[in-house]
């Protein structure tokens, strides 16, 4: 009886993985990058290493043919964080990815965030729950969309009140109210989509802290834990 | 694993449970570090630097990884020079703080890539990197706000609490200060601030300070 317990109390906690989105391959072994590498070189590189399939149209290939990498000394990435580098490369220099084929085998699209497209050559984001968003954590430049409930924010006010520090781009980075069901649709990078989710979390409990402490009268538990 | 052994460890596991009661939440850890730091001191051999230079040698020091973008960025990164006293060293510690602000002084700012405590970051210019939605800026919240005041060029966004006063009645008033770095949202309880990290603290500072208290009503004399 007693061994069950002891032995959850032992195993250290873990979330759940982000399951139901498609997993890239890992490299075997660490890849290197060369301070002068083209992005293009580095992505070939990555799909070599892993046998993941990308694809990439004319005009982000002319984008990824030109532009170097940034990198000021020649690095060596490990291989279980491979993806997130190369894609936080990508994502620095304004291209963004996502699945044309989700089944196995997957087939990844890179695209520039610069080019005009018509709606059937535009990148479809991955739906996801806010519980997946680990995925999104090392998937920086994906594009997704999740939904989050914050049930003590005023969504629309708060959608409104944001754009101040949104991002620009609408292209692919929005922030949707859907106000009913006082939640807001975010839809962007994976990066963008982590941290806007954390951004919001925490202005949403602020919120319940500012309300807990406008309710309760002056020096009672409760205002003084709004006030914390 | 023989019985005795067996034992020692239940009552180990139970003098944990005792301590800490069941549902109570771990305590907390620090959170790490919001970018790789140095490990080792930075030897100067010459009096000035390109700061193309340092930034390479930041990244041989044990710091982040650094990627340059964009043109204009590249193009001031390899002209502007940094002055050092030569024959002395940068304490590890010492050596983020000289980076960032002499990437601050040309108007260049830092956007990290994901993960704590980032081992890739980008530098590029000020002007505009709120509108370049590549990656979102970092975000905080109100605890880790000393932390952020120690970043002079990282980009962040910070939520810091505001008192019950209503923020949005500040919202014309800050609009009017002309800051352009900076970057306000006012939230119930909150403002959201974006920016170089040690600004953005220092604007959510002040509008902490300006929103504390309870709400004031004024009537005209």
């Amino acid at each position: 009886m007693l061994l069950l317990p002891l032995l959850t109390a032992l195993v250290p906690f873990h979330a759940p993985s982000s399951t139901g989105l498609p997993e890239l391959p890992a490299p075997k072994a660490s890849i290197t990058i060369a301070a002068d590498a083209k992005l293009i070189e580095v992505l070939g590189a990555l799909a070599d290493q892993t046998g993941q399939a990308l694809v990439v149209d004319r005009d982000t290939r002319a984008l990824l043919e030109t532009s170097e990498t940034g990198l000021l000394r020649d690095t060596k990435v490990p291989a279980e964080l491979a993806w997130t580098y190369v894609e936080s490369l990508l994502a620095f220099h304004g291209a963004i990815c996502s699945f044309e084929v989700r089944e196995a085998p997957t087939l990844v699209a890179v695209r520039s965030r610069a080019g005009q497209r018509t709606p059937a050559s535009a990148p479809v984001p991955l739906f996801a729950d806010v519980a997946q968003l680990a995925w999104f954590e090392r998937h920086p430049a994906f594009l997704g969309r999740v939904s989050l409930e914050l049930p003590n924010t005023d969504v629309r006010q708060l959608v409104n009140s944001l754009r101040a520090v949104q991002s620009q781009n609408s292209a692919y980075d929005t922030l949707i109210n859907a106000g009913q069901a006082n939640a807001i649709v975010i839809t962007g990078s994976g990066a963008q989509i982590a941290q806007t989710v954390e951004l919001l979390q925490l202005v949403d409990r602020q919120g319940k802290a500012a309300a807990g402490a406008a309710v309760a009268p002056q020096g009672t538990p409760a205002a003084a834990e709004g006030a914390k | 694993m023989n019985v005795r052994a067996a034992f020692a460890l239940l009552v180990c596991a139970l003098a944990a449970c005792a301590t800490r009661p069941a549902g109570a939440p771990r305590p907390a850890e620090p959170a790490p570090a919001l970018l790789r730091e140095p490990t080792r001191a930075l030897v100067i051999e010459r009096r000035e630097l390109a700061l193309d230079e340092l930034l390479g040698a930041w990244t041989d020091c044990g710091g982040p990884d650094v990627v340059v973008v964009g043109t204009e960025a590249r193009t001031r990164v390899a002209a502007a020079r940094v002055e050092l006293g030569a024959g002395a060293a940068i304490a590890a510690d010492a050596l983020t703080p000289v980076v960032e602000r002499a990437l601050l002084a040309h108007e260049l700012v830092l956007r990290a890539a994901p993960g704590r405590p980032a081992a890739l970051v980008a530098v590029e210019l000020a002007a505009g990197s709120h509108a370049r939605g590549s990656l979102a800026p970092l975000t905080l919240g109100p605890e880790e706000l000393e932390r952020a005041a120690r970043h002079a060029a990282l980009l962040v966004r910070l939520v810091v609490p505001v008192g019950a006063r209503d923020p949005a009645t500040m919202r014309d008033s800050y609009l009017l200060d002309g800051r352009e770095r900076a970057h306000v949202a006012f939230a119930p309880g909150c403002v959201v601030v974006e920016g170089p990290a040690r600004e953005a603290a220092d604007v959510g500072r002040q509008l902490a300070a300006l929103l504390s208290g309870p709400p004031q009503v004024f009537t005209r004399p």
